[in-house]
């Protein structure tokens, strides 16, 4: 995808660094703010999360009470996590010339803010929001999801 | 005999009691609400539930989905929005800004002279930007084919990546791509040239 002077620049200057940028390609997501205690789980292990930590498809975002987290996506959907939140990624995909793709992800408590991108801009049907009593489709911009249900997924 | 009357009334009290604690027990509702953008333009959502569907269209429109499925459409005001979502709608990332470099006809290479300044710009804005992504997107005009134009806007997108490099900006903070003809800027007939579309799109996220 990058111009081949600088992969070859990054590999010669680290070799790290190239496995790094490799793996951002593949992140569904980068946090961009950050207040309290918010992990991201996934089957390798859970970690706290901090601005700049990538986000993966199937990763599961867990916020603690006066927490929050804003993560945009790889289309530039921004998601915004409040207090007390389980937010499971389920699947994200996007290509970035045809914008097809797939965004699948579930409120599993608490309450998430969203504004679409461009995936749901090209491909609405692809985008899939959900929480345990509903299913969103998404015909563009912005909304919020409540969770009322305080127990469920709760840990 | 009053004693067994006493205690049926006291019993069907009692179930009363019992029905209105139930219910003020019961959990409450998951709650969706369509928030306009900041030009004040409303897409929608529609929300499906284990029993039904309701399409929500409006400003601060919203639905109630109780646990059996249940829909109950609300109205709220801004105020009241912004009030009870304060953090979680401080907590979203800031908003993509784009800025948009023109290319002179079937080149990849002659950038518009006000390409520097946009540069500058852009450093500014990266400066301050939590954790910056760089989205370098080509496009074409219409002339060409599918397959020659996504190779063309893949030029023109690694042009403008090689330049931000030359600027100052971090390689690994850049992504480039190609979307050929598929976004035009101004929707044209098919094979036919258009300055405005021959354009890169630079997207800080």
């Amino acid at each position: 995808m990058r111009l081949q002077a600088i992969s070859y620049a990054l590999i010669l200057a680290c070799g790290c660094m190239a496995v790094a940028d490799a793996r951002a390609a593949d992140a569904a997501g980068v946090v961009k703010t950050l207040k309290g205690t918010v992990q991201i789980e996934r089957t390798a292990g859970s970690s706290g999360a901090a601005v700049g930590s990538e986000v993966y498809g199937s990763d599961r975002i867990v916020t603690g009470p006066q927490s929050s987290v804003g993560i945009t996506l790889r289309d530039s959907t921004q998601l915004s996590a409040g207090a007390n939140t389980t937010l499971e990624l389920n699947k994200f995909a996007f290509n970035t010339t045809t914008h097809d793709g797939v965004l699948d992800a579930t409120v599993k408590r608490g309450s998430l803010a969203v504004i679409s991108g461009r995936l749901a801009k090209a491909n609405p049907d692809a985008v899939r929001f959900s929480t345990p009593t509903t299913t969103l489709g998404v015909r563009g911009t912005e909304f919020i999801i409540e969770v009322g249900d305080k127990e469920e997924g709760g840990r | 005999m009053k004693a067994a009357i006493r205690s049926r009334a006291l019993a069907t009290g009692a179930a009363f009691v019992m029905l209105a604690f139930l219910a003020g027990c019961s959990t409450p509702p998951d709650r969706i609400i369509l928030l306009p953008d900041p030009e004040g333009k409303v897409g929608a959502v529609i929300v499906h539930s284990a029993t039904g569907e309701q399409t929500i269209n409006k400003a601060y429109a919203g639905v109630d989905v109780t646990s059996n499925g249940a829909i109950e459409t609300t109205m709220d005001s801004q105020a009241a929005v912004q009030t009870r979502y304060a953090a979680l709608l401080a907590a979203r990332p800031p908003r993509p800004v784009t800025y948009t470099i023109f290319f002179l006809f079937d080149s990849a290479t002659d950038l518009a002279p006000e390409s520097v300044a946009t540069v500058k710009q852009l450093k500014a804005v990266l400066a301050t930007w939590p954790a910056p992504e760089v989205l370098v997107v080509g496009h074409t005009d219409l002339a060409g084919t599918q397959e020659w134009d996504d190779k063309l806007s893949m030029r023109r997108a690694q042009t403008v990546a090689a330049f931000l490099v030359k600027q100052g900006i971090p390689a690994q903070q850049i992504e480039t791509a190609g979307r050929g003809k598929r976004e035009p800027l101004v929707p044209t007939a098919e094979g036919v040239p258009n300055r405005m579309n021959r354009r890169v799109v630079i997207t800080i996220q």
